[in-house]
């Protein structure tokens, strides 16, 4: 099963339309399930729904063989999380997909570091012969760290002299 | 300036946008039990994640909102004042981004202190929200060493995802 998501936040028709024609034609043939948002587009060949609750949206990442999404870093993190090879398309300014471009970035550096595979209109085909044989490198977050930042700057709060 | 309330217990907000800013702020928050203080308040952009925070403490939601939508900007404004006011928080941490970016600079004027995370998705540069927080926030973090060399008020420790 391939799911695709344009996250929650913003429609994004131009995915759904590429995927649905791209079932359409013969290119995908495994089955497709798609979570659509606020989007005007409707697929018309694969089964879809607008919002999913998380535990749901959890279930269908981790279940799925392959998820095709945005290049949002919600879904990017849940993909690698899941071990689920997950083939984005970045949002654009210039299609009122987003605020400005940094999906395109996003999408590049991810791909770059090995976590995740990006595609655009014309190479929908070539990527998805490269999904099959690709293992996503899993990222190295600090996250201790941050909090460490963050806990020592609410420590000089809470010894701050003109708090009273 | 108005000063915060004096009281000896820091009241921390935490808050995030709904999306990956808020998985970013989950991440965050597991790392809270070693802070000296725990948040006590949540604010966020959706009822669908507020459902969920509320399960830690009582949960503002502002809406969401960009700068191509005054509008909206303006609702979340009105939302941002309503919270700041009704719970005057010491310090507000977020991971962004601009409704949160919003609340952030009522919080300030009303005397609050503000960390400020970017978001891990801002790889070449800062956010909007991150550029108008940049000189503002007490304590501004950016979660790839690139764009804080580019700047001197953003520190890189490490990354949340």
């Amino acid at each position: 099963m391939i799911f695709v998501t344009s996250g929650s936040m913003l429609p994004f028709d131009r995915l759904f339309k590429i995927v649905d024609s791209a079932v359409e034609s013969g290119l995908i043939k495994d089955q497709v399930f798609g979570q659509i948002g606020e989007g005007s587009y409707e697929p018309r060949h694969f089964d879809y729904t607008r919002f999913l609750d998380k535990t749901e949206f959890d279930q269908r990442v981790k279940s799925a063989s392959l998820v095709i999404g945005h290049a949002g870093i919600g879904v990017i993190i849940q993909a690698l999380d899941s071990k689920t090879p997950l083939l984005v398309l970045a949002r654009r300014s210039e299609f009122g997909e987003h605020v400005n471009d940094h999906q395109v970035a996003t999408a590049n550096k991810f791909e770059e570091l090995g976590h995740i595979l990006s595609f655009d209109e014309d190479s929908l085909a070539t990527k998805l012969r490269q999904v099959a044989s690709f293992t996503p490198v899993p990222r190295t977050p600090n996250v201790k760290g941050v909090g460490e930042a963050v806990s020592d700057f609410l420590q000089t709060l809470v010894h701050d002299p003109s708090r009273a | 300036m108005l000063k915060p309330r004096a009281s000896k217990k820091l009241k921390v907000c935490v808050g995030a946008s709904s999306g990956g800013h808020m998985t970013e702020l989950l991440g965050l928050l597991s790392t809270s039990e070693t802070w000296p203080v725990q948040p006590s308040v949540y604010v966020t952009t959706r009822e669908i994640w507020a459902q969920k925070l509320r399960q830690r403490g009582p949960t503002y939601v502002v809406g969401e909102c960009d700068r191509n939508k005054p509008i909206k900007m303006l609702m979340t404004f009105w939302k941002s004042l309503f919270f700041v006011i009704v719970e005057r928080p010491d310090v507000v941490i977020t991971t962004g981004s601009l409704p949160i970016a919003i609340v952030c600079v009522i919080a300030k004027f009303f005397g609050s202190k503000t960390v400020w995370i970017d978001s891990v998705a801002q790889l070449d540069d800062l956010s909007m929200s991150g550029r108008l927080m940049l000189n503002r926030a007490d304590l501004f973090l950016t979660q790839w060493p690139e764009v804080a060399e580019r700047y001197e008020a953003a520190r890189y420790v490490g990354e949340l995802q």
